[in-house]
C-alpha cells in the first residue's frame, strides 16, 4: 500500500486549492496533483448582461488584479465598438490605460515579492513556519517590509488617478477612457513628498534588485537548483520584440528556444490554443494545439515574458534584463525561482514607464474615446502580473453578451505548477521516512513562485484555502492546513 | 454600506472625521491608520450578532493565508510593527441578511444601520468631547 500527501491550503497564495502526493511502499513519489476545488462560473454569470457592463462586472473576479480584468474586457469591447484591436485608440485613451496597467503591475508584483515571497527568501524554506511571515520579516528587515507597503500604496494611487478608484474602478470604457489625468494627481505622483513619488519608487525598485542579487549570490542552491524543468513559454511581445505588458502579438517558444508561435494576432488565439478539462480539477489545462495536449503546455508570467522578449525599452530595466539574459548565456531560463528576479525587473520597468507616462501631455488633454463600425465579437489580451490574460466576448443583436471565455494567467500556468510540485516532491520526499514541515513548505514555495491567483482561475469569490496531505493508499497519514 | 455612512456623516455635519471607502482591506491600510488616533472599520456583517456591535480590534500576528483581503486585526498588527503607531481601533459590525449580487440593502438591515449610526454618534461624541 502506497502513501498519499495532501497540501491544503497553500499559504500566501491567492485562492483555494489542494495538493496531493502519492508515495508507494518504497517511499517513491508516484503521482502529484495540484487540484483546484472551487468553481463559480463567472463566464456564465455575465451572459445576458449588456456588453458595456463587462469591464466593471468581470473585475469582481479578483481584488488583487481587477485592473487586468477591467482592461482586458475593455480591449475586447474596443473591437466590438469598432475602435480597433489595441492600436486604434486615441493617444489619451491608450496612454491612460497603460498608466493604469503599469500601476497594477507595480502594486501586485510588490505585494507578492515583499509580503508573500520574501519571507521564504529571507528565512529559508526550512525555517520555522511561525517565522515565515511578513511580521517576522518586519522584525528582521523593517525597511524591506515598509518599502513593500509603500510601493503597493503608490501603485494603488496610480490606479485611483486613472480608474477613479483603487479597487474596481470604472476608467476604461469601450473605445477608450472616461477621464484625463488631473494636474494635481500628475504633480503629486511625480513630485510629491518622499517616498510617495515616482523617483523614490524607481530608487526602491533598484534597491529591491540589489537585495535579490545579494541573496542570489549567497543562496544559489535555493534560487537555481530548487526546481528546474524544461517548458515552452507564451507571452505578448511588441511587434519589434520588446517587452510590452499592455499590447502586442502572441509569441511562444518551445523549451529549446525555437519560436513555435510566430507573433500572431491574438484575435485568432483560438486557432492556436485550446483548453483540456481533467476530472480532478476545476482549473482547465490550456495547450498549444500544434503540439497537442501532452506536449503543448506552456508557462506564462514574468519568466515567460523575459524569455520571449528581445529587449526592454526603458534604460534601467534593460540593463537588468541584460544581466538576467547573460546568466543563462542568452538561452531560455527554466528556473521557476528566477520568476522572482524577473518580477523585480518588471517592477523597475513599470516604474520607469509610469514616470514616462506621467510626464506625457497627452494624458491631460485630447480625445478620450473613439468608435467605428460595430462588430459582434472581440478578443482582449494583455500581460497581467501573473501572465497572459485572455478575454473573449460575443454579443447578440440586443447588445447582450451571449458568450464569454476567460483564460486567466493562473490557468495558463496550471501544468507548469503541477510540474513544479512533482519535481519538488520527488526531490524532497523520495525515500524519506518522515515528512517534515520543511518538505511540505517546499511544495508551497514552488507554487508561490508562480504567484497564482486561484480565485481568478476558478472565477470564484471569497476565501479559498489549500491543503497538503500525505496518504498511504487511502489512509491519510499527514495533513497540513495553514489558515 | 460605506456610501450610506458617508452620507450620514455629511448630513449630520460630523466634524473631525475622515472616511475612506474601499472594496477590501490590504497592507497599505496599515500606513493609513497610522495617521489617526481613532479608527473604526465599519461594514455589513455575517457575524452572529443582534442588529450591530462595536468592539475593539485586537492586533493579530497570524498571517491570513490569502492576501486578497486582510482583517482589521492584521492591519492593526502591521501598523504597530511597521509604523510603530498604536491607534485605538474598533470594528463596527452591522448585521446583514441577503448577499446576492445587485441586492439593495434590506429593510431589516436598514434598521440595523440606523442603530449603528446611534452607536457611532455616541462614540464620536465621547472621543471628541
Amino acid at each position: 500500500m502506497g502513501q498519499k500527501i495532501t497540501i491544503e491550503p497553500v499559504t500566501r497564495v491567492e485562492g483555494h486549492g489542494k495538493v496531493t502526493i502519492h508515495l508507494d511502499n518504497d517511499g517513491q513519489v508516484t503521482q502529484t496533483r495540484l487540484h483546484i476545488v472551487e468553481f463559480r462560473g463567472f463566464e456564465r454569470f455575465v451572459q445576458g448582461r449588456p456588453y458595456w457592463e463587462a469591464p466593471v462586472l468581470v473585475q469582481r473576479l479578483c481584488g488583487i488584479c481587477p485592473v487586468s480584468h477591467h482592461l482586458a474586457a475593455a480591449k475586447a469591447l474596443d473591437v466590438i465598438v469598432g475602435a480597433g484591436t489595441g492600436e486604434g485608440l486615441t493617444p489619451t485613451g491608450e496612454k491612460m490605460r497603460r498608466l493604469m496597467h503599469y500601476g497594477q503591475i507595480f502594486q501586485s508584483h510588490s505585494l507578492h515579492f515583499f509580503h508573500l515571497a520574501s519571507p521564504d527568501l529571507l528565512f529559508g524554506i526550512d525555517a520555522d513556519p511561525v517565522k515565515r511571515n511578513v511580521l517576522a520579516l518586519a522584525l528582521e528587515n523593517k525597511d524591506l517590509a515598509v518599502q513593500g507597503v509603500m510601493m503597493r500604496k503608490f501603485g494603488q494611487e496610480i490606479i485611483a488617478a486613472t480608474a477613479g478608484k483603487k479597487i474596481h474602478g470604472t476608467g476604461a470604457i469601450p473605445g477608450g477612457i472616461n477621464k484625463h489625468l488631473s494636474a494635481e494627481d500628475k504633480e503629486r505622483l511625480l513630485n510629491g513628498p518622499a517616498p510617495l513619488n515616482i523617483d523614490s519608487m524607481i530608487d526602491w525598485s533598484l534597491a529591491a534588485l540589489e537585495f535579490f542579487d545579494d541573496y542570489h549570490e549567497k543562496n544559489k542552491g535555493v534560487i537555481d537548483q530548487f526546481v528546474e524543468f524544461p517548458s515552452s513559454y507564451l507571452s505578448l511581445v511588441r511587434k519589434d520584440g520588446a517587452l510590452d505588458l499592455y499590447h502586442g502579438v502572441l509569441r511562444a517558444k518551445d523549451s529549446k528556444g525555437s519560436i513555435i508561435l510566430h507573433d500572431v494576432d491574438y484575435q485568432d488565439y483560438y486557432k492556436y490554443i485550446d483548453e483540456e478539462v481533467r476530472n480532478w480539477s476545476y482549473m482547465k489545462f490550456p495547450y498549444l494545439k500544434e503540439l497537442g495536449k501532452q506536449e503543448g503546455w506552456y508557462s506564462v508570467g514574468p519568466l515567460a515574458r523575459l524569455n520571449n522578449a528581445e529587449f526592454i525599452d526603458t534604460p534601467l530595466a534593460q540593463k537588468e534584463f541584460e544581466k538576467f539574459k547573460a546568466y543563462t548565456k542568452g538561452g531560455l531560463n527554466h528556473m521557476p525561482m528566477h520568476a522572482h528576479w524577473a518580477r523585480l525587473i518588471e517592477i523597475l520597468h513599470a516604474a520607469e514607464k509610469m514616470k514616462e507616462l506621467l510626464q506625457d501631455p497627452d494624458l491631460m488633454e485630447g480625445e478620450l474615446i473613439i468608435k467605428g463600425m460595430k462588430k459582434m465579437e472581440g478578443v482582449g489580451l494583455l500581460e497581467a502580473p501573473r501572465g497572459t490574460l485572455f478575454h473573449h466576448y460575443k454579443i447578440n443583436e440586443q447588445d447582450q453578451i451571449k458568450m464569454c471565455n476567460l483564460i486567466v494567467s493562473t490557468t495558463n500556468n496550471n501544468q507548469p505548477m503541477n510540474e513544479a510540485v512533482n519535481q519538488v516532491a520527488k526531490k524532497m520526499m523520495t525515500g524519506k521516512e518522515e515528512i517534515t514541515e520543511a518538505m511540505m513548505n517546499a511544495v508551497e514555495v514552488a507554487i508561490r513562485a508562480y504567484d497564482p491567483c486561484l480565485s481568478c482561475a476558478t472565477h470564484a469569490l471569497g476565501q479559498m484555502p489549500l491543503e497538503i496531505s500525505l496518504y498511504n493508499g487511502d489512509k491519510l497519514l499527514h495533513k497540513k492546513r495553514n489558515i | 454600506m460605506s456610501d450610506k455612512i458617508k452620507d450620514w456623516i455629511n448630513r449630520e455635519s460630523i466634524k473631525f472625521v475622515d472616511i475612506d471607502q474601499n472594496y477590501q482591506l490590504n497592507i497599505e491600510d496599515a500606513e493609513k491608520i497610522a495617521n489617526y488616533d481613532f479608527v473604526v472599520f465599519a461594514d455589513a456583517s455575517v457575524a452572529e450578532i443582534d442588529e450591530c456591535k462595536l468592539e475593539p480590534v485586537i492586533p493579530d500576528l497570524k498571517t491570513d493565508f490569502s492576501m486578497h483581503s486582510v482583517t482589521p486585526s492584521y492591519i492593526l498588527a502591521l501598523c504597530n510593527n511597521l509604523f510603530t503607531k498604536t491607534p485605538e481601533v474598533y470594528q463596527l459590525h452591522i448585521k446583514g441578511y441577503k448577499w446576492e449580487f445587485m441586492h439593495e440593502i434590506s429593510k431589516k438591515a436598514e434598521k440595523n444601520l440606523d442603530k449603528a449610526f446611534q452607536i457611532l454618534s455616541s462614540f464620536i461624541l465621547e472621543i471628541t468631547g
